[in-house]
């Protein structure tokens, strides 16, 4: 092999490996912390389609940068107002994140059907309306760490 | 083997069973069946212990502190609602009131562990079964004061363990609560 060719090849490897590493390291990340996806279907042709899939870890990472971009001032009343509810949220989160699979609530009417599901490590809220459908799943992790970071 | 030997181990294995049954939680099942209108049903499936947990959340809705009602209505005294509950408890099972007329008819009445009223009115076909345990009823009353603890309620609820509290049916819509330790509402 000549010169060129083994340097090529190195390259070559080096962003195979880059790729296949942000790959695995987004996999693996995702496999660790979940996904939260919020998917929007409007009805009609001109209707949005939204699907938005974000790996639970960003949400944890932005929780710790709002600490650090939010003033202190507004954090501080941020967690003084949530304090009374932080508790009662905590307890709450923990509660899904260890209740068995469920529905834990449905409504269903001739026009529309609201459901909130345990499915797994994930929550799933299904919004079917006549105008449009939601569908928002997050792990159940995620409320946690929404009430750990209120707690801070 | 050596029979006390034996009986420790019997001991153990039961203790052993008992404990994931008696830590599993219970459930509590609301269905509601509309008919006519927007033919809507409602299913809520709800874990007891995280009810419990919620309970304080609804505290600035009303007058709910701490997981006990404030009752401000001075018709309705905790007081009085105490010494009738003692004295229900105190007696053997009975009929305590029953009113039948051609169109309706209510039995109250006691019914070993439970409290239960029956309502039927033909007219409207409307059709009411309520069971309420007593040791439930005595936790609910058992707030300091005019106030009712709603949480100690559904920890003597979640106690007393499964069974139907409350089925309506009529025209309009039949309702079911209950409690089971099953995660899903069956029929």
């Amino acid at each position: 092999m000549s010169r060129t060719a083994r340097v090529f090849t190195a390259l070559g490897l080096a962003v195979l490996m880059t790729f296949l590493g942000t790959g695995v390291a987004l996999a693996a990340t995702v496999a660790a912390t979940g996904l939260v996806t919020v998917q929007i279907e409007e009805a009609g042709p001109d209707g949005t389609r939204l699907l938005v899939p974000v790996p639970a870890a960003l949400l944890d990472l932005g929780l710790g940068v709002a600490t650090l971009a939010v003033p202190a001032d507004e954090l501080r009343q941020l967690r003084a107002e949530a304090a009374p509810f932080q508790p009662v949220l905590a307890a709450i989160a923990r509660g899904i994140e260890e209740c068995p699979d469920a529905t834990l609530v449905e409504v269903v009417t001739d026009r529309e059907s609201v459901r909130v599901t345990k499915r797994g490590n994930t929550l799933v809220i299904d919004v079917d309306a006549e105008d449009a459908e939601v569908r928002v799943a997050l792990p159940a992790r995620t409320l946690t760490r929404v009430a750990r970071f209120l707690a801070a | 083997m050596n029979p006390r030997r034996f009986l420790a181990f019997a001991a153990i294995a039961l203790l052993t069973a008992a404990l994931p049954a008696a830590a599993q939680d219970l459930w509590l099942h609301v269905k509601v069946h509309e008919q006519g209108g927007e033919n809507a049903r409602v299913t809520v499936n709800l874990p007891i212990s995280l009810i419990e947990s919620a309970l304080p959340l609804i505290e600035g809705a009303g007058e709910i502190q701490d997981g006990r009602i404030v009752i401000d209505d001075t018709d309705v005294e905790i007081e009085d609602l105490r010494r009738v509950l003692d004295s229900l408890t105190g007696s053997p099972d009975a009929t305590f009131a029953e009113v039948e007329t051609d169109t309706e008819r209510i039995v109250f009445f006691k019914d070993g562990a439970y409290l239960r009223v029956e309502t039927d009115a033909t007219t409207e076909g409307t059709e009411i079964r309520a069971r309420f345990p007593i040791a439930m009823l005595e936790a609910l009353l058992s707030g300091p004061e005019n106030q009712l603890d709603v949480a100690a309620a559904l920890r003597a609820l979640a106690a007393h363990g499964p069974g139907d509290l409350v089925t309506v049916r009529d025209h309009d819509a039949t309702v079911r609560v209950w409690i089971d330790d099953l995660p899903e509402a069956g029929e």
